[in-house]
């Protein structure tokens, strides 16, 4: 009975193999009919089917490979010729074999007969000579009525392909069996846990090692630390899989597409040897297709819109995949119509991902990544082939759940290109170990950009404190800060000791993480928190330290979101409270700056969200240019705007004159104010708006004060109205 | 008819409780815990048990126990349960018995309130009950694997 069930099991996985090799040839002959050698080798596939069907007495799947294989040897014997009609229906039976491949996995046996349109429709295209088996060649198999025996029977010899008959126990495939084997990959995962045990235990034996006297002991952690290190580099490569495995479909995926769209396409394929670890290969294989489908579907144009481009008709789809400073990059671009960032954000306005005064300062880029926004899908892309419920965001999402990251560029007319980092591994990972109050964090380094130090008589100074959001300004950006103490509840802000700003990247986004030591960087095996934990909203996984304590690996997508720093968490508090959101439509949530605009005590609030950067300047170097104010910066000349109308500076007033640079659609403008009040958020802002003052949103109470809501771009609009060049229109 | 059931005895706060012997793995005593922040109260840290990273569980707490577990002298029960393993935090172990399945009697209508659903039943070991824990229902409870922290959600805000 068992043998029985391995027999299975192993003929389930064979013929799924031999499925995708004939797929594969199938495929090319469409393209080559008269490549004698795919033809042998499709034939040799289904055949091998057939034949074992009979072993198992699986009729009905029996009957549906055998009129494939008829169809095929009409083929190899020349009196059939492979086109895209003969592709189709082969390609439908291919897919019918793996419909029966699965119940009989699911139920172990074949259950009903093969549809019968698809098997008139097979048998509509072989010849008579072969379906009667009265072929050219001696009559041996080729019949419909033919009993399973017929495995047994010798094939019609032909030569090119007599040797390599499956069953025929000759030349390659000895050769095969004997430099590979087949090896269960729960029993390599297994493995690879215990190398991983193995690592830490070798860690543990070294650091012991190192404070014992004994030069013998040593000399032996030595060798074993080489050898552990050998075995875990050589149990990698056993789960490291060309990324080829899963591009082999996309040749029968993009005949599919091209039949249903009309669309013709040229895949190229590039560095298909590129190895990454199976578990990750999984992972991308679903948002690679959906890719794929997505470029062809909308990247790539009908052949007559592209002859009227004078682009060649054939679009041409190209994936390559690389080695990148440890990552895998994986690139899809197609020389399609590219993507129109107008409509894309004239979608997001409308699912209300993106607020009217927002678009202005967004650039294309920043326009055409909403595509990967949850809900995003417009009506003009839903459609048969990449409209099926997935959009781009569970791609983006699966992505970088195995801490990879997902980009696009796009050039209106030119196509479409699409990048995937993937790390090598998850098994192992680089991380940078912290310390927070008595206990060690593991940070993976992928999320790591850069480390700042900040000593313990700066701290005041360079972290600022507004209204409990901490922010640092980073070479003039303004960061937002996490406290990893009060994040994690573990305690309060440290402000008597030097501390370190882990600036941190979850989800394109930005923010510093502050802890109280950075130790070293390590590489650490991620161990799952299990059941209990998996509720948690931090972290990823816990590691064993060398001492053999146990840290945490830090989820540093998650606690950005558990922060409330990215975008992402801002728009779902936003959504959770649509009725406010329909009422007030301006009263998004959102942080504003808090400024004196002029020498008077009126408050103004700014969305911070217009603030590239906060800079005090002396008046002196305020020069003229056209009438109207402006100072060097950065290399460059930035404009002001005076929030108060009077253009006439009153350098008695003061010597320092503070100016929020914020950036519009004409460059960079500086907004000069009196003074910089406060950070706060919109949770207290009870906005209303009055009439209609030029350059005021509205007005409000914010922490108990009457506060004027600065409109930035009706003012930049009036500002560049009144000044601004005429050239600058048509950008 | 049935066979007598073996079942590891340990003791919280002065009470005595026991769970069937064929989920321990084994018994630990002073093993480094290391916290975790935001988890749930009745998770009092990770363990690493061989390289496996175990959570240790506080029982007292869980039970609804008064007192605080004693820092120097912790007692983990290692136990598999669902193919995962977990520690269950006890002050005092005690012996291995065996008793008999018709000595198992449901928990008294007297005992009442949260630890209740957590009781299989109510053995005698010598003249002293014990509690024989339902290690499904125990380690379902919200005090083991609803998150504390959800509540600070809001930090930043």
């Amino acid at each position: 009975m068992q043998e029985n069930d391995k027999a299975l099991q192993s003929f389930l996985i064979e013929s799924d193999e031999n499925l995708g090799q004939l797929e594969q040839d199938i495929v090319a002959l469409e393209r080559s009919p008269r490549d004698n050698d795919r033809i042998a080798s499709a034939f040799r596939a289904i055949h091998t089917i057939k034949g074992t069907c009979g072993f198992f007495g699986f009729s009905h799947l029996e009957t549906l490979s055998h009129a494939l294989e008829d169809l095929l040897g009409a083929m190899r014997d020349g009196d059939v010729q492979m086109d895209l009609p003969h592709a189709t229906v082969l390609l439908d039976g291919v897919d019918e074999i793996r419909v029966f491949l699965k119940r009989i996995h699911d139920d172990g046996n074949d259950g009903d007969p093969a549809p019968q349109a698809l098997m008139l429709r097979l048998h509509r295209l072989i010849p008579d000579r072969a379906q009667t088996g009265a072929a050219t060649h001696p009559p041996p198999s080729a019949s419909l009525n033919s009993e399973p025996e017929s495995l047994e029977q010798p094939e019609p010899p032909l030569s090119p392909l007599h040797d390599e008959e499956p069953e025929n126990n000759g030349g390659a495939h000895t050769t095969m069996a004997e430099t590979t084997v087949r090896v269960d990959v729960v029993l390599l995962d297994k493995l690879m846990n215990v190398v991983g045990e193995l690592v830490l235990t070798r860690n543990q034996l070294l650091q012991h090692t190192a404070s014992q006297n004994d030069a013998q002991l040593v000399n032996l952690s030595q060798r074993l630390n080489m050898v552990t290190s050998e075995l875990q580099e050589g149990l990698m490569q056993t789960r490291m899989q060309p990324i080829r495995n899963a591009w082999s479909t996309y040749p029968r995926l993009l005949l599919d597409l091209e039949r249903k769209t009309g669309k013709r396409v040229t895949p190229v394929l590039k560095g298909g040897d590129t190895e990454l670890d199976r578990s990750l290969l999984e992972a991308i294989r679903d948002p690679l297709i959906h890719l794929v489908r997505n470029a062809v579907d909308h990247g790539i144009e009908s052949p007559e819109k592209r002859r009227a481009q004078g682009k060649p008709e054939t679009g041409t789809l190209t994936l390559s995949a690389y080695h990148e400073s440890g990552n895998v990059t994986v690139e899809i671009s197609d020389d399609g119509a590219g993507l129109d960032s107008e409509k894309i954000i004239r979608r997001a306005l409308e699912i209300g991902l993106v607020r009217p005064e927002q678009v202005e300062q967004l650039s294309e880029q920043e326009k055409i990544r909403y595509i990967f926004e949850p809900g995003f899908s417009t009506a003009e892309t839903v459609s048969d082939l990449s409209g099926r419920g997935v959009g781009l965001d569970v791609v983006r999402t699966n992505v970088e759940r195995i801490g990879g990251s997902i980009d696009i560029k796009s050039l209106t007319g030119r196509g479409t290109t699409l990048k995937l980092k993937i790390p090598l591994t998850l098994a192992i990972v680089p991380a940078l170990i912290v310390r927070c109050l008595h206990q060690r964090f593991a940070i993976p380094q992928a999320n790591l950009m850069e480390v700042v130090y900040v000593e313990s008589d700066r701290l005041d100074k360079d972290i600022e404190t507004v209204h409990d959001a901490l922010v640092y300004r980073l070479r003039g950006r303004l960061l937002p800060l996490v406290d990893m103490r009060s994040l994690m509840q573990m305690g309060d802000r440290e402000t008597e000791k030097d501390q370190f700003i882990l600036v941190l990247t979850a989800d394109q986004q930005e923010f510093g993480l502050l802890v109280d030591d950075v130790r070293d960087t390590e590489e650490i095996v991620v161990k799952p928190l299990g059941k209990l934990l998996k509720d948690n909203p931090c972290f990823a996984g816990a590691t064993i330290m060398g001492d053999g304590r146990v840290a945490l690996i830090l989820d540093v997508k998650s606690t950005a979101d558990f922060a409330g720093v990215t975008r992402h968490e801002r728009k779902l508090r936003h959504q959770e409270n649509p009725l406010a959101a329909d009422t007030q439509p301006i009263r998004a949530a959102e942080n504003y700056l808090l400024v004196r605009p002029d020498g008077t005590s009126g408050r103004s609030a700014i969305s911070l969200s217009k603030v590239s950067r906060l800079e005090e300047i002396s008046t002196d170097r305020i020069e003229y240019s056209a009438g109207r104010e402006v100072i060097q910066y950065r290399g460059g000349i930035l404009p002001l705007i005076r929030l108060d109308n009077h253009h006439d500076i009153r350098p008695d007033d003061q010597d320092i004159i503070r100016i929020v640079v914020q950036p519009t659609e004409f460059g960079e403008v500086g907004l000069v104010v009196n003074d910089i009040i406060d950070i706060v958020s919109d949770d207290e802002a009870a906005m209303q708006q009055n009439g209609k003052t030029e350059g005021i949103l509205g007005t409000g109470i914010l922490q108990g004060r009457v506060t004027d809501f600065i409109d930035c771009d009706s003012l930049f609009k009036r500002f560049h109205g009144t000044h601004g060049n005429e050239d600058s229109n048509g950008s | 008819m049935e066979a007598n059931q073996l079942i590891c005895t340990f003791s919280v706060a002065e009470k005595h409780y026991g769970v069937v012997v064929d989920h321990v793995q084994e018994v630990l005593a002073n093993h480094q815990i290391t916290d975790i922040p935001l988890a749930p109260p009745g998770v009092l840290g990770l363990m690493n048990i061989r390289g496996r990273i175990v959570p240790a569980i506080a029982l007292r707490k869980v039970l609804r126990l008064p007192g605080e577990n004693e820092d120097d002298n912790t007692i983990n029960i290692i136990i598999n349960h669902g193919g995962e393993q977990v520690g269950l935090m006890v002050d005092r172990i005690g012996d291995i018995v065996s008793v008999l399945p018709e000595e198992i009697e449901p928990p008294p209508e007297t005992l009442k309130g949260a630890p209740r659903k957590f009781m299989r039943g109510v053995f005698p070991v010598q003249g002293t009950l014990y509690l024989l824990l339902d290690l499904d229902t125990l380690l379902a409870d919200e005090l083991c694997s609803r998150s504390a922290s959800r509540a600070a959600h809001s930090l930043l805000q």
